[in-house]
């Protein structure tokens, strides 16, 4: 629904889409053909071992009541935990069924055995109460909630629609930042790691690879995005070492210990023990990767990963899953056309909201970059998907659901389980209708806190004089106060409040900096926030959706071709007018003597000097015929901001 | 080959295998009762005595089992074959013994010690199947980082120092202390103990036969004065393959690679040659593996070679044109499964730096890719493999010199 070319929220929402409505009328007709077969056996039969293997299909493990052996009856519960828990982090979808059925099966032939505490043969018959009683309570529940939240959402359609029609919302920023100390230093973190051996992935933190935020893809995906904002942002004019640098940091992702969890979740979710990463499911890797791919050929241009089989995943028994760019979109693309759901999943049969935008923004900029139609010709399917079968009334999408019963749930990754957007580019290039509400949306509650705290910061010449809380990390094995600060950052990059923005990389840098140098963090954070950090601080003026709605644009005006990539730190090279180039230098490692630069793309035959922040020349020479000019530049021990430009 | 005679051979085998055959059977048939037991020894040593003195039957079957060890190690064959006949001697003295006419048919097929050499093999599939382990492989993982590189050749037991420096020799390599790593005592030392042992040699030069890793060292090194090497040679051309033994008896083909490589540059081509022709006949590839082992008395070759082993002698006698690139079919998967795995254990470390020797010679980008991206940086003899693939790579005719081309088997491509 639209008014004003506004998307606005739909006044009688549906409660399930079509598709989730049958896979869970799917699951009730078999839920109630097992409870009917359990009421048969415990009514029908005058046998005991019936008896209670019925009542155990009434509910789980019930059986073992009525056989008078309530530990089991304890075990049996403990075992369903988990079987859920199993079900949700390792896609074994037979677990509850397996369970369920076990503890039918064991009261059975258990029905004439010995007793703790009572006599043999002793029964509890009130037992297939209870056993109702506990089936109807966690039906009453499961609708109970659902319908409650449902109901609550909806009564707020009107008024969140009204809001629609007249909000105005801020102007995205479009000014660039100029890079700091700290920048300097997270940047010489990320050729550290990026130029350390292929083999070698230290830097990142190290946990299990299935769900609990310490995934080594998702770091890899970080620092990509993040490096690939860097050079697109601040060195665009100097793009030769940085590229390298991400190419390298991308190819990792070819690293088994990067990917080999698939195998487990493949085997145990699909029955399929193919450890391809690729060619099915896994949207979570295959999506964010080529997302990650499509960003780095837009900051830099890059090809490499366009040649078949550069991006070879090689399992450990040798054999080989040649991919490149092309064939992993290819891929991304076959699975939304095999999935009868529309989205497809992480893992087995457990479809996410924020994976499959990212794999919608995987079609649609790699389909930008190389003249492919994938995403248009997913579109339509896949927007229904995400209206009909995620959407809840007040404009937020569920986080998860299940492909195979059409359930959600709040997993606890994300507060209550929906949001209106997620994803690196939160729908501003797959949908920007959607990606407008939805920016709307969060904006409702954050826009006055954030015009608060930039009136703050404002009152005190730019300086927010403010400590977050330490927050538990993803993995919830450490805290920290910079994710915090990485949402004040984001809330104030939204609500277009440039200061506000400054401000509190400041206060972040002030609460948070750790003074050391990779393998450590520069700043006090865990892997998985660590990306995002470098992102919120290097996303002006392009941001991610930015970039990659842009592509790739060659750079414009001289450019820093070579230099001592060992001995120097480049941290801007931009030319704001085409003519000249603004330099930020220094040393990567320690002072360092006489070095050069050798520039292209400048006039031919022309003089040129480059001058320090004072406007006093350092040094000049005369370009020769071909536009290139090599400058030995003196002695650096420490940052430098330089400029090279034609004497007037 | 060496001119071992055949018929010689054949009488030898047909010997072996008649006393085997014959042998518990006499035993049965002359000692009766007593005999079938001592019989029983033979298909495992205590195994005669098992039923009366269970004590002794576990120290016999422990004494044989250690023998085995010691003769495959060492080639003490003498040892285990004492070990044999003095249990089976024991499970006939041993008092109490029943009638077991009926016993007679389930030993008529036994012959020596093959259960022994049953459990040794058991035993060591256990432990290639145990080190897999995600537990005990992180553990041997980690045993393995604490070592640095090519600096801590020191570090490697004396015969794994010895290939590596004579494969560091071979690259061309000219560190200061790879002599005083050949030149260690406790190489001397191993080689005079497994003199006294095997051959009871006691005194004299330790090298004077056999020990083809250090004399192959020692002359890569310059270590080896000119007798030696006319030594080296005759011991060479005694044996059927045209290569000195590793230890008494026993031809491995590592050693024998490094060795003709070393005969070959100090002239002497003959070595080469037959062990060219030995890779190409009895040594040959068969099924996806090469022997482990070529047993001297007999003349017979068993065994799978590790990858490593397998993928470092082949490259190195494909990089002197002794083989063609056969080999490297059936190693390319496993090296790149290696290299998957990041070559994180020392036997995947080095199965990667001898697959670069092979990436040197043969024309695979995609298997180079994949090969080249792991570090080999902590084991000394992978760090040696790979120093002489980086060689190779720069000169893939580097190790051809004065050696011998075998016709349509060595062009590179």
């Amino acid at each position: 629904m639209t008014s004003g070319g506004r998307l606005l929220l739909d006044e009688h929402p549906a409660r399930l889409g079509p598709k989730s409505r049958a896979l869970l009328a799917r699951l009730v007709v078999s839920l109630a053909i097992v409870e009917v077969v359990g009421s048969v056996l415990a009514f029908a039969t005058n046998s005991d071992a019936w008896r209670s293997f019925g009542t155990s299909l009434i509910f789980p493990g019930v059986g073992f009541l009525y056989n008078a052996m309530p530990l089991l009856f304890v075990l049996t519960a403990a075992l369903l935990v988990l079987a859920l828990v199993l079900w949700w982090g390792a896609s074994v979808h037979l677990a509850i069924p397996l369970v369920w059925l076990a503890s039918a099966v064991v009261p059975a032939v258990l029905a004439d055995g010995p007793r703790l505490w009572v006599d043999r043969g002793t029964n509890w018959t009130w037992s297939i109460v209870v056993a109702y009683g506990l089936a109807a309570a966690f039906v009453a529940i499961g609708v109970w909630r659902v319908e409650r939240r449902f109901r609550r959402k909806r009564v707020l359609v009107p008024e969140i629609n009204d809001y629609l029609r007249t909000v105005n919302l801020p102007e995205p920023i479009r000014s660039g930042r100029d890079p700091n100390a700290m920048d300097a230093e997270l940047l010489r973190w990320c050729y550290s790691f990026a130029f350390q051996p292929d083999d070698d992935l230290v830097g990142l933190d190290w946990g299990e690879q299935f769900h609990s935020g310490t995934q080594v893809r998702y770091q890899l995906n970080g620092l990509v995005w993040s490096m690939s904002l860097y050079a697109a942002n601040f060195v665009p004019n100097a793009p030769s070492v940085i590229t390298d640098a991400i190419e390298r940091v991308a190819f990792k992702h070819t690293d088994l210990r990067v990917w080999k969890y698939w195998r487990a979740l493949n085997l145990f979710g699909n029955f399929d023990p193919n450890p391809d990463p690729i060619c099915r499911d896994n949207i979570m890797f295959s999506a964010f990767f080529c997302d990650a791919l499509n960003t780095l050929e837009a900051a830099t241009g890059s090809k490499r990963f366009d040649e078949p089989g550069s991006l070879t995943f090689v399992w450990k028994d040798g054999r080989t899953f040649p991919y490149d760019h092309h064939s992993i979109a290819a891929a991304v693309r076959a699975n939304y056309n095999r999935s009868k759901f529309g989205f497809f999943p992480c893992e087995p049969g457990w479809s996410f909201t924020v994976c499959n935008i990212m794999g919608a923004q995987s079609l649609r900029n790699h389909d930008a970059l190389h003249g492919t139609s994938d995403w248009d010709e997913v579109r339509d399917s896949w927007a229904r998907t995400l209206d009909e079968e995620y959407a809840s009334p007040d404009g937020s999408y569920a986080h998860i659901r299940s492909n195979l019963v059409g359930l959600s749930w709040d997993t606890g990754e994300v507060p209550g389980g929906y949001y209106h957007t997620h994803g690196t580019h939160r729908f501003v290039d797959i949908l920007p209708d959607h990606a407008w509400r939805a920016k709307a949306l969060d904006l409702r509650g954050a826009l006055p806190k954030m015009q608060g705290l930039a009136a703050m910061a404002k009152a005190n010449s730019g300086r927010l004089d403010l400590e977050m809380p330490a927050e538990l990390e993803r993995h919830r094995t450490s805290s920290t106060s910079l994710l915090g600060w990485i949402k004040v950052i984001g809330g104030a990059y939204m609500a277009g409040e440039p200061e506000l923005v400054e401000a509190a990389i400041d206060a972040s840098e002030r609460q948070c900096s750790t003074g050391l140098r990779w393998p450590e963090r520069p700043v006090k954070i865990g892997g998985g926030g660590f990306g995002a950090y470098m992102q919120m601080r290097w996303s002006q003026p392009l941001d991610l959706a930015g970039l990659n709605i842009r592509g790739y644009v060659a750079p414009v005006g001289p450019i820093l071709k070579s230099y001592d990539s060992q001995g120097i730190l480049v941290t801007l090279a931009r030319s704001d007018d085409g003519v000249s180039l603004d330099l930020g230098l220094q040393p990567m490692n320690g002072p360092l003597e006489n070095s050069s630069l050798h520039f292209a793309n400048l006039d031919a035959s022309t003089r040129y000097s480059v001058t320090d922040s004072n406007g006093a020349a350092v040094v000049s020479g005369e370009s020769d015929s071909e536009g290139t000019l090599t400058l030995g530049i003196p002695a650096l021990s420490t940052a430098v901001r330089y400029r090279l430009g034609t004497p007037r | 080959m060496p001119a071992a005679s055949n018929t010689s051979l054949r009488v030898r085998r047909a010997l072996v295998l008649v006393v085997s055959a014959v042998f518990p059977f006499v035993l049965v048939r002359v000692g009766g009762h007593r005999g079938v037991h001592m019989a029983r020894n033979l298909l495992f040593p205590g195994a005669g005595v098992l039923d009366h003195e269970p004590l002794l039957a576990a120290v016999c079957a422990v004494t044989a089992i250690a023998a085995t060890v010691l003769w495959i190690r060492w080639g003490a064959g003498w040892v285990l074959l004492g070990v044999v006949l003095l249990t089976t001697a024991i499970s006939g003295l041993v008092p109490g013994h029943v009638d077991h006419t009926d016993a007679i048919r389930n030993v008529s097929a036994a012959h020596e010690f093959p259960l022994v050499i049953l459990v040794m093999g058991a035993l060591a599939w256990a432990r290639t199947i145990l080190g897999r382990l995600p537990g005990l492989r992180a553990l041997t993982g980690r045993r393995h980082q604490r070592q640095t590189g090519i600096a801590q050749i020191g570090s490697l037991k004396p015969v794994e120092r010895c290939q590596a420096a004579a494969i560091l020799s071979l690259a061309g390599a000219r560190e200061s202390d790879l002599g005083s790593a050949v030149g260690a005592a406790d190489i001397a030392r191993r080689a005079g103990r497994v003199g006294a042992v095997a051959r009871l040699r006691f005194g004299g030069d330790p090298f004077r036969r056999d020990h083809a890793h250090a004399r192959a060292a020692k002359l890569l090194c310059g270590l080896m004065d000119d007798n030696g090497v006319e030594q080296l040679a005759m011991d060479a051309s005694a044996t059927t393959l045209g290569v000195p033994c590793s230890e008494p008896t026993w031809i491995r083909p590592l050693d024998a690679t490094l060795v003709a490589a070393a005969l070959s540059r100090a002239g002497k081509a003959q070595s080469a040659e037959h062990w060219s022709a030995a890779l190409n006949g009895p040594m040959a590839l068969r099924r996806g593996h090469r022997p482990a082992w070529w047993w001297t008395p007999l003349d017979i070759g068993a065994g799978g070679a590790p990858t490593w082993e397998h993928a470092a002698f082949t490259g190195i006698a494909r990089a002197h044109g002794w083989i063609g690139g056969d080999d490297w079919a059936v190693l390319r998967t496993r090296a790149m499964g290696a290299a998957a795995r990041g070559a994180v254990t020392r036997d995947d470390e080095r199965l990667v730096a001898a697959s670069r020797i092979w990436l040197a010679l043969e024309e695979d980008p995609e298997a180079a890719r994949i090969v080249r991206r792991p570090g080999i940086r902590r084991d000394p003899l992978a760090c040696a493999l790979d120093r002489l693939a980086s060689e190779l790579c720069q000169n893939p005719h580097v190790l051809r010199g004065s050696t011998v081309d075998t016709p349509n088997r060595g062009e590179l491509t």
